[in-house]
């Protein structure tokens, strides 16, 4: 688990050993992490893997079973949504459709009793930032997606919360609009400089946006750590095969002497790491196609995905084993083609327990758990 | 919108024709013929000879009536306005406990949906026939446990009373149109999104402010509609005071409906009765159009 640097500030948000259980479903399970103020975490993991729970259960829309919440050094584990004071974006806006632009934006200060020339000053300053000028006394439904997000947003703003919760906020929008907003919210952090818990089932949009990613899988986290570090040195097969795209290429053989084999792989000069049966994970950008004969083994082409600055190549090993490979440029292969394929450097590839899934580090006296 | 080429407008018109005829002859016609009566001094016992046109005479003869009057005020405030009103609160009220969440944890809303449906299936003159003998004098329960613990030493004649009628009339007319607002209601409150009240929650909204703001919006429509239909389903309703009190006291409980039918039948001025029909449609166009206009389409705009 990730260690939090000790600073005179306290942790923004603490979760100690939370569990939230469904009458007899676990949907959380042994939750610990802590946020710096100020970061930019992603929760990230496979659908129905408890993301919205645990978002839910930070915001106080749901009880934990077991463990405690704290907040900047306040134990809010029993407070209610409202005593939190965290904003939240919804997936699905949940913009309040009676009231219109400028009424939702001003609610929660309207509740919080806050002064009219007060009220009004943060409504126009979210609604400037926002490019929502415009659109202030519309009612939602008269709202294109992009503005209702963009509303949703708004809406939380204005309260300058401590910590802002999304919870798949761009899910709505076409590709083109969400590749958009995702800068904006980049920026939007930076000009905050708020804490922001960020929910999303899309590695791509936690890799460009967060400071710390946790991958949850099956109600527990996998691993917290920073883009790089879950890219680099994942901490299982599960986080090596989700973050990334496309995926990490697996494949089974064993290890003896320092020479990974398998049915068709062989790759030597791998220095003195563990011995016996062992996973091998190597990214599809590690891979490239070599000269014939040389190499690490062979595959059979299936199909070759151009992309215009790269292409993506898939294929299968003798023995089935799908492999998925990256080339820059345009690359003349056909379906059925057998080509070999090389790694530019051993220090890119992952070795993972067959049994546990666990990384087994290449260095010299680790033992095999396998 | 659609748009329809000349051969498709015909056909639409055609289509359109046996239900406009079968309308016109059984909505249509007996209106004006009823309109016609009105001007007539038309009696039950001359049908044969029919009225002798007397213009505006039944009408004016109404208007300067006193005890009309108050057959329009029983009508307007009494059965009208305030079972309405109570009906709507109440079976809002009871729709709203229905789906509430202490009910939903306890897992009675289904059991409770069923039971709200109960006065529902009873038709209403087996319903008015139990509650006169529950109101009665003698023999009514209700009578029998106050003396019994002590409240009163004589008993009350609730539907013969000035004082006690027209609150027990209205009981008998909630209890059984209660149904249809409680199960409406609670069909409407089920529709509101549930994030809609996470997002209150979240903004630090209580309860009574969730209510204002989520709940209320949503529920205006359905309960708008229902104040318009159980308006013009009570102000024209016969059953309930005839059944009821037959109008009683005396005429204490006479509304618009009893009016039209005791002038026809017990006074055989079917010319009068008529006079009050018209008038009566009158009232609910008149309900109707202001209703429409400036309370479901300007107050909540778009969202019916
Ligand atoms: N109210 C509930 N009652 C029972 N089980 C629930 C409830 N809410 C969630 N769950 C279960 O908890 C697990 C986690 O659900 P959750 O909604 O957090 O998943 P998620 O990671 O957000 O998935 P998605 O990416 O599809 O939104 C699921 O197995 C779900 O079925
Ligand atoms: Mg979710």
């Amino acid at each position: 688990m990730e260690t939090t640097i000790v600073t005179s500030q306290y942790p923004a948000l603490e979760l100690k050993n939370v569990e939230k259980r469904f009458e007899n479903v676990i949907a959380l399970q042994g939750l610990s992490f802590s946020v710096e103020p100020g970061a930019f975490v992603a929760i990230v993991g496979p659908s129905g893997c408890g993301k919205s729970t645990l978002l839910r259960l930070i915001a106080g829309l749901e009880a934990t079973s077991d463990g405690e919440i704290w907040l900047d050094n306040e134990d809010v584990t029993e407070a209610s949504a409202g005593e939190r004071g965290l904003a939240m974006v919804f997936q699905s806006y949940a913009l309040y459709p009676h009231k219109t632009v400028r009424e939702n934006m001003a609610f929660s200060l309207k509740i919080a009793k806050r002064p009219k020339a007060e009220i009004e000053s943060r409504v126009a300053e979210a609604a400037r930032a926002l490019q929502l000028e415009a659109y202030l006394d519309r009612l939602p439904k008269q709202l294109s997606g992009g503005q209702r997000q963009r509303v949703a947003i708004g809406r939380a703003i204005v309260r300058k919360p401590k910590v802002f919760l999304f919870d798949e906020p761009l899910s709505n929008l076409d590709a083109a609009l969400r590749a958009e907003t995702r800068v904006e919210l980049a920026e939007l952090h930076q000009r905050l400089a708020a804490t922001m818990i960020y929910v999303t089932h899309d590695q791509v949009e936690a890799m460009t946006l967060a400071d710390q990613i946790i991958i949850l899988n099956a109600g527990q986290i996998q691993q917290m750590g920073s883009p790089k570090e879950l890219y680099n040195e994942p901490k299982n097969a599960f986080v090596a095969g989700f973050i990334g795209s496309p995926k990490m290429n697996f494949v089974s053989g064993t290890i003896n002497e320092g020479v990974f084999q398998s049915t068709d792989l062989s790759i030597p000069g791998l220095g003195q790491t563990a011995s016996g049966a062992i996973t091998l994970g190597v990214r599809p950008e590690a891979l490239m196609l070599a000269d014939s004969d040389k190499g690490i083994g062979q595959i059979e082409v299936s199909i070759v995905e151009y992309l215009g600055d790269e292409s993506v190549i898939h294929g299968r090993l003798a023995d089935g084993t799908p492999i998925i490979l990256r080339e820059k440029g345009g690359v003349e292969l056909n379906t059925g083609d057998r080509v070999f394929i090389d790694i530019e450097n051993v220090d890119a590839l992952h070795f993972f327990s067959p049994d546990s899934g666990e990384r087994i580090v290449r260095s010299p006296k680790t033992p095999n758990k396998g | 919108m659609l748009s329809y080429s000349k051969d498709q407008r015909k056909f639409v018109l055609l289509m359109l024709l046996p239900a406009f005829g079968m309308t016109a002859a059984f909505f249509l016609w007996p209106t004006i013929y009823n309109i016609k009566n009105s001007f007539t001094d038309l009696s039950l016992l001359g049908l044969r000879e029919g009225g002798k046109w007397v213009g505006l005479d039944n009408y004016i003869a109404l208007f300067n009536d006193s005890d009309f009057k108050k057959v329009v005020f029983n009508t307007l405030f009494w059965l009208t306005f305030v079972s309405v009103s109570i009906r709507l609160v109440l079976g809002f009220a009871i729709a709203l406990f229905i789906e509430s969440q202490l009910v939903r944890r306890l897992r009675l809303t289904v059991p409770l949906r069923m039971a709200a449906l109960l006065p529902w299936a009873t038709p209403d003159i087996v319903a008015v026939t139990v509650w006169k003998q529950i109101f009665d004098g003698r023999t009514g329960v209700i009578n029998n446990k106050l003396l019994e613990w002590g409240f009163i030493d004589q008993p009350i004649v609730f539907l013969g009373d000035p004082s006690y009628v027209w609150p027990a009339v209205i009981t008998i007319i909630v209890w059984n149109g209660l149904p249809i607002i409680v199960l409406t209601m609670a069909a409407a409150l089920q529709t509101v999104p549930r994030d809609l009240y996470e997002a209150a929650d979240i903004d630090g909204a209580k309860s009574w402010t969730k209510f204002w703001h989520v709940t209320f919006p949503h529920a205006l429509p359905a309960l708008a509609v229902l104040g318009l239909l159980t308006t013009i389903w009570t102000f024209n309703n016969f059953i309930y005071v005839w059944m009821s009190t037959s109008a009683g006291p005396g005429t204490f409980s006479n509304v618009l409906a009893t009016e039209v039918y005791l002038q026809a039948f017990v006074n055989f001025k079917l010319g009068l009765s008529s006079a009050i029909g018209t008038f009566m449609a009158a009232l609910a166009m008149v309900f109707g159009v202001i209703y429409f206009r400036y309370v479901v389409t300007k107050r909540f705009g778009g969202l019916m």
